[in-house]
């Protein structure tokens, strides 16, 4: 079976790409899917979510520079849940400014040797429009893009279709494209105007069950738990449990 | 403006090119719309050529304002006659040498393609061209991965025509930066201002 890969990318930060590649990736785990996280962050974020905090662990760094296997770095981190980590070496990468067309491959070239037995892998992106992101953007078919439901937030996903379609064009491919709407404020008018503006251009590609904004999700991160061990029974571990859901049933706003 | 409703808490809606782009009926403009600058557009740089002649120069300049506070405040055709006051001595050269202006961009509808080499000679003609788009679009991408050589004035140019359209609530992106045009813009510190999309720089 070939696993569904899926790059969680937006370039603006704070939006909420960390927190969903975590705890999505657990809640499919919990519903017995086999999953793999890959960290493409070079702050390590996802790691350190994860529990895992060693600065020194090679990771996805060393499987784009061809030093060893996708598979060789896994890290099994949850039932049923693979960490890769971003790795010393991914800063580097990011800066490449040599080997043209041959450093945006990399991602791309690594994954194709193999990802194991995953159904699912996810790609947790910087937030930046550097190196990595153009890796990303290379090496899969799907996208997942966090939203919050503010101006600026509407501002960069502008400049990240920009982004996308152009390498759509350069591809000749369109990605498969979802969008959660993340840290949402559902008493706020502003959110509402928002998501119905993100209904108007994305109708069928927002996945039904938005992330309401709590505390839990920006405290579990510090324990390096997921929203099911920090705080399992509240609303926000449910809402991930239906954003899972609507994941695996593809079912929309 | 997106939003029909006045109630709306949403002033100005940065996914409109989206909608525009897909009432064309295509994402892309087709191959067949490329277009490099025509005689017309020459023969209106003859005319730009005698105005870089004009007197009439505003003071506002970019040269003795060279903060980019300044730069800012400086409308795009004072702007431009700024940049054509330090290209003087090279009219003629302008007026003569128009064959190779005409290769200094290429269009695809909203898309304007830099050539190779891009100096104080193509300055004019690569205004006019990207005022024209802008006059009738919402948004022009700017395809920078051919360039191998690059001068101030172009870059100040393009700082410019992006500022200019900031105001008008219009778009310019500069894509696909090759590694000469991001250094160029890295040591005059326009980089950010210019906001070049560095993701697929050199990729294509």
């Amino acid at each position: 079976m070939t696993a569904q890969i899926i790059a969680v990318l937006n370039q603006k930060g704070g939006v909420g790409k960390t927190t969903t590649t975590v705890n999505l990736a657990h809640a499919l785990a919990n519903m017995d899917k086999r999953v793999t996280v890959v960290d493409l962050d070079p702050q390590s974020h996802l790691g350190v979510a994860l529990g895992e905090v060693s600065k020194l662990q090679t990771g996805i760094d060393d499987v784009m520079l061809g030093h060893c296997d996708f598979t060789q770095q896994l890290i099994p981190i949850r039932e049923n849940l693979n960490l890769i980590v971003a790795g010393p070496r991914l800063q580097e990468i990011e800066q490449l400014s040599e080997g043209g067309s041959h450093r945006g491959d990399l991602l791309r070239k690594a994954l194709a040797r193999g990802v194991g037995n995953a159904d699912f892998v996810f790609i947790d992106c910087p937030p930046s429009s550097g190196i990595l992101v153009a890796n990303a953007l290379f090496a899969v078919e799907e996208l997942l893009i966090p939203m919050t439901s503010d101006f600026l937030a509407l501002q960069g996903l502008s400049h990240l279709m920009g982004t996308i379609k152009k390498f759509e064009t350069a591809l000749s491919r369109k990605y498969r494209l979802s969008i959660v709407m993340s840290r949402y404020i559902a008493n706020r008018r502003l959110s509402k105007d928002v998501l119905n503006t993100l209904k108007k251009y994305f109708p069928e590609q927002i996945l039904a069950t938005p992330i309401r904004e709590t505390a839990a999700l920006a405290e579990c991160p510090s324990f390096g738990k997921t929203i099911f061990e920090y705080r399992p029974g509240w609303r926000s571990a449910k809402d991930f449990n239906d954003l899972a859901s609507d994941f695996l049933a593809r079912r929309v706003m | 403006m997106a939003e029909d409703d006045e109630s709306s808490m949403i002033g100005y809606d940065p996914l409109a090119w989206m909608h525009e782009q897909t009432g064309s009926g295509s994402l892309f403009p087709a191959d067949n719309q490329v277009a490099v600058l025509d005689d017309e557009l020459c023969s209106e740089q003859s005319g730009g050529a005698d105005s870089l002649c004009s007197d009439n120069i505003d003071d506002t300049s970019l040269q003795s304002n060279p903060s980019t506070e300044t730069d800012c405040e400086v409308e795009l055709d004072a702007g431009i006659d700024e940049l054509n006051e330090e290209s003087q001595p090279m009219d003629l050269d302008v007026i003569e040498n128009s064959e190779q202006i005409n290769e200094s961009s290429a269009t695809v509808g909203n898309q304007v393609v830099l050539e190779s080499i891009q100096s104080i000679q193509n300055v004019t003609v690569l205004h006019q061209k990207l005022q024209q788009i802008l006059d009738t679009q919402e948004k022009i991408d700017i395809d920078a991965s051919a360039v191998t050589q690059i001068d101030t004035a172009t870059l100040q140019l393009l700082l410019i025509v992006k500022l200019s359209a900031v105001k008008s609530q219009k778009e310019v992106n500069i894509d696909f930066p090759s590694q000469k045009f991001i250094d160029a813009a890295n040591l005059l510190g326009l980089a950010e201002m210019l906001s070049v999309d560095q993701t697929a720089s050199g990729l294509f």
